[in-house]
């Protein structure tokens, strides 16, 4: 193909999305609606995964201490914990301590507190760990410890927490696929609308000797720039939608609010990508269904 | 230079329109296809240009079996070809120039290059003034005209031409049989189908002549009748 071709595949591009304005504003449009509703669905399936991801990170290794541990014992086991792979902190909590915060929890059961009376908890170190996935490696290491008298770890929540983010990625990727499938489908169909009559345009130009390119081109173009425009009306769409949802929703449910990692210029540029190509395929998939030969 | 071996050719719907039809056209020959309506001759010409493909048999073209073409062959093809539709086939969007443009972009001319000849040949159809027309708004002698340019303007080795005259008047008919002359005898193989007795009586050329989808005579020299 010569320079020539590039400028007049742009050409017939351009004319074919401004001569056939409405179908090319329903393709635009639909592509647009598509989009934010897959920006929808992944921001969801990112709030929830982040959401499950932050509370696993919260989990800690309680590990109690034997009653007459001195001072400096105490030290150099904190030390010594300190410095296990995966170690992020270690908090000293007195026994007083304990005690005041397990009043605190049952402060509406005096039932409870009455039989306990005395206080019978000891010392304690809460351990924070890096992620989630340490915690088998940081128990087994405290395990042989002198000076401790018995380790807590949440191993049963991390586990079910950990098979649940296996659940929410698995379900959240096949949802988003079977979405981009049948936004495809749907986008093969609206550019049908607005191809469908120059289908025989096509079939001249073709026995005028025009080959695969001199005719797909534009047509597979014109599917992309619909799929430009639609990404960036669902861009903004869908960043409008966010900051509201954000503001007005997210604020008042403190447990998501912890750090999600949504971008809004990657998914905006996400977007308006997976909209062009979806727009060319599209485009390409009718245009392989209705052309003869 | 164009071999028909055996061809039948039956459409979807059942009916046979070629029936074992066999001949075989030399370069540079004039030939004539003629015979009653509904007699295959439109069928045989898309049988050349593959816009239909025999149900049966050989269709050869420069030494090519062309049955047997992956799409971008079927183009190559075309482009050797000049095609002169029975029903025009313009594009409606696009201007008589634009359509005739059209034929010489395909083989990637230059703009200027495509600005000349595309000037000449509508001079020589007689358009230069309906240039900037679509095809909606010209008459049907005048759309047959742009289809005419279109095929002329690769200068083709080989011309097919569906009835080219069958919108004309009678002085235009014989402007443009002047014209397919000329361009004959300086080498392009010409196959047209046509229903035009005088022309064909006064052309004085090979005449093929189609009943029921079969060839009932086949001369040199030959007369409508
Ligand atoms: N696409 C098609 N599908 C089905 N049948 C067709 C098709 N095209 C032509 N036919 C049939 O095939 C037969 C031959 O048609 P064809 O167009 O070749 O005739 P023709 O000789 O060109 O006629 P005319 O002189 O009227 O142009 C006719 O009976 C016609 O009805
Ligand atoms: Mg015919």
């Amino acid at each position: 193909m010569r320079v020539l071709s590039i400028g007049y595949i742009l050409r017939e591009a351009w004319r074919g999305l401004t001569r056939a304005r409405i179908s090319s504003f329903a393709a635009i449009g639909i592509i647009a609606f598509m989009l934010v509703l897959l920006g929808i669905v992944g921001y969801i399936f990112n709030l929830v995964n982040c959401t499950f991801a932050g509370v696993s990170n919260q989990l800690e290794i309680i590990v109690y201490l034997n009653d007459n541990l001195k001072a400096e014992e105490r030290k150099s086991l904190k030390d010594n914990i300190t410095s296990i792979e995966g170690v992020k902190e270690v908090v000293y909590i007195p026994k007083n301590e304990a005690w005041k915060r397990f009043k605190e929890t049952f402060k509406g059961n005096k039932l409870v507190l009455e039989i306990i009376g005395e206080n019978p908890l000891p010392d304690s170190f809460e351990i924070k760990l890096i992620d989630r996935n340490y915690i088998n490696y940081v128990s087994e290491a405290l395990r042989d410890m002198p000076g401790i008298k018995d380790i807590d770890v949440p191993l049963d929540i991390a586990n079910r927490l950990n098979s649940l983010i296996k659940w929410v990625e698995i379900g959240g990727t096949l949802v988003i696929l079977v979405f981009i499938g049948v936004s495809l489908f749907i986008i093969s169909n609206v550019i049908r609308l607005s191809f469908v009559s120059r289908i025989r345009e096509l079939e001249i130009m073709q026995l005028v000797g025009a080959t695969g390119i001199f005719i797909r081109g534009p047509f597979i173009l014109e599917g992309v720039l619909c799929g430009f425009f639609g990404g960036i009306i669902g861009a903004m769409v869908f960043n409008a939608l966010v900051y509201l949802f954000n503001r007005y929703i997210l604020s008042s449910f403190p447990l998501f609010s912890t750090a999600t990692n949504f971008n809004p210029f990657t998914s905006s540029l996400g977007l308006v990508l997976f909209g062009m190509m979806v727009g060319g395929i599209g485009s390409a998939i009718f245009l392989e269904r209705h052309l003869k030969r | 230079m164009i071999e028909f071996r055996n061809v039948i050719k039956y459409y979807g719907n059942g009916v046979l329109a070629l029936e074992d039809v066999s001949f075989k056209v030399e370069k540079g020959e004039f030939v004539f296809i003629v015979g009653p309506t509904g007699m295959g001759k439109t069928t045989l010409l898309k049988l050349i240009y593959r816009e239909e493909l025999p149900t049966k048999g050989k269709v050869i073209v420069g030494g090519v079996d062309i049955t047997r073409l992956r799409s971008y062959q079927v183009a190559l093809l075309r482009r050797r070809l000049g095609i002169v539709f029975q029903d025009f086939r313009l594009l409606p969007n696009r201007t008589v120039y634009e359509n005739v443009a059209f034929a010489m972009e395909v083989l990637g001319y230059s703009k200027k290059e495509i600005r000349n000849r595309v000037g000449r040949v509508l001079d020589i159809v007689g358009l230069l003034h309906k240039s900037n027309c679509y095809p909606n708004e010209l008459s049907g002698g005048e759309q047959q005209r742009t289809s005419i340019a279109r095929a002329l303007v690769n200068n083709p080795p080989i011309l097919i031409a569906d009835e080219p005259t069958g919108n004309l008047d009678i002085a235009t008919s014989w402007e443009i049989m002047e014209f397919l002359k000329r361009i004959n005898s300086r080498g392009t193989t010409i196959v047209m189908a046509t229903h035009n007795k005088e022309i064909v009586n006064a052309m004085r050329q090979r005449v093929i002549g189609l009943y029921n989808g079969r060839i009932v005579r086949d001369e040199y020299n030959g007369s409508y009748e």
